[in-house]
């Protein structure tokens, strides 16, 4: 046995654990914050280049000053409007971005509704087009230059996702609904674990969140599988919706009854542990029984 | 790999071209009492 102790004092977030740490060093770590806390959670990325765009155009503002002193105020309009439209086009290349990096994280995605990029090189390119009329050019050689930014935007941003990418043999609306779905499940975690992190009890947060983990490992697996959607709806629609209704009680009410919530986390632990074991072999009858006494345990709390 | 590089080139010869047609406005005369911003020698 080494010498090694676990950190932590008596007013530490598992308290009891870091005490037992001396003699079993994984005592504690059955809730472990550092695999609930960022475990299966992205990085938000920031698009330095789409943030660029939004900077080369400002040259513009500083003409429409210039043409302001000059008492010129169509020119300045039209400065303004160039760089309305670059800025413009800078807003829907970022969300365009962010966009595709939704749909390239999920397996199974609808497109973006709105193709954001193409829409935001459209607009570069009138932006240019603009600046380079009002620039002292030609109107031929202002088409060139806006056709010359429409090229260059689609090749350093490429163009938007534009299928609906899943499994094979799952189209319209099988898949329309499989992603609602999953987009459903998501936002219930996500409204789960913000309640959580409102309680201001880093213990019970971090109960919640490895709770959340659980059933967004769940969710992936059903990314994966699709076919499963129709066994794992109950479980969507009763342990998610459940979970999430007790937490945001719990956090919005006066007293909160911190035992009671604790023993539901603890049910609803068992229950999407052991959920997710049964997805995985076809016994579909142990599914509805464990469903119909969960069901009745959260009638019982009153959610 | 090839593609990575393009598309750094294809920004980079995005933002010259916005920057120095931005650039272009400022320092393009200023049309005095509607005359054409440039004067070319008849």
């Amino acid at each position: 046995m080494s010498g090694a102790r676990r950190f932590g004092g008596p007013h530490s977030p598992n308290a009891q654990g870091a005490a037992q740490g001396a003699a079993s060093p994984r005592a504690g770590a059955q809730v472990s914050p550092a695999r609930g806390g960022w475990a299966g959670r992205r990085a938000a990325s920031v698009s330095l280049r789409a943030l660029g765009l939004f900077l080369f155009p400002t040259p513009l503002l500083i003409a429409a000053v210039v043409a302001l002193t000059a008492g010129d105020a169509a020119r300045m309009a039209g400065l303004l409007g160039a760089f309305a439209a670059l800025i413009l086009g800078a807003g829907l290349t970022r969300t365009g971005l962010a966009a595709a990096d939704a749909y390239e994280a999920r397996a199974v995605a609808k497109p973006p509704a709105f193709p954001r990029k193409l829409f935001g090189a459209a607009f570069t390119a009138l932006g240019v087009g603009a600046a380079a009329l009002l620039g002292g050019g030609a109107p031929a050689s202002a088409l060139i230059f806006a056709a010359l930014a429409t090229l260059l935007h689609v090749a350093a941003f490429g163009a938007d996702p534009m299928r609906a990418k899943g499994v094979d043999g799952l189209s319209g609306e099988a898949l329309d609904a499989a992603v609602t779905r999953i987009d459903t499940a998501r936002e219930l975690i996500a409204d789960m674990t913000r309640a959580a992190d409102s309680l201001g009890d880093r213990a019970l947060s971090g109960r919640v969140r490895a709770l959340a983990d659980s059933a967004a490992a769940v969710i992936a697996r059903l990314e994966q599988n699709p076919g499963e959607m129709r066994r794992a709806r109950r479980f969507l629609a009763v342990y998610l919706v459940g979970a999430r209704d007790a937490t945001v009680k719990f956090a919005q009410a006066e007293k909160p009854d911190a035992a009671a919530y604790g023993a539901l986390l603890d049910d609803l632990e068992t229950h999407f542990a052991r959920h997710r074991e049964t997805l995985m072999v076809e016994s579909a009858a142990d599914l509805d029984v464990e469903i119909a006494v969960l069901r009745d345990r959260l009638k019982m709390e009153g959610v | 790999m090839g593609g990575r590089y393009l598309r750094v080139l294809a920004y980079g010869a995005l933002a010259l071209l916005v920057s120095l047609t931005a650039c272009q406005a400022v320092f393009a005369a200023p049309a005095a009492n509607g005359a054409p911003a440039m004067i070319y020698p008849r």
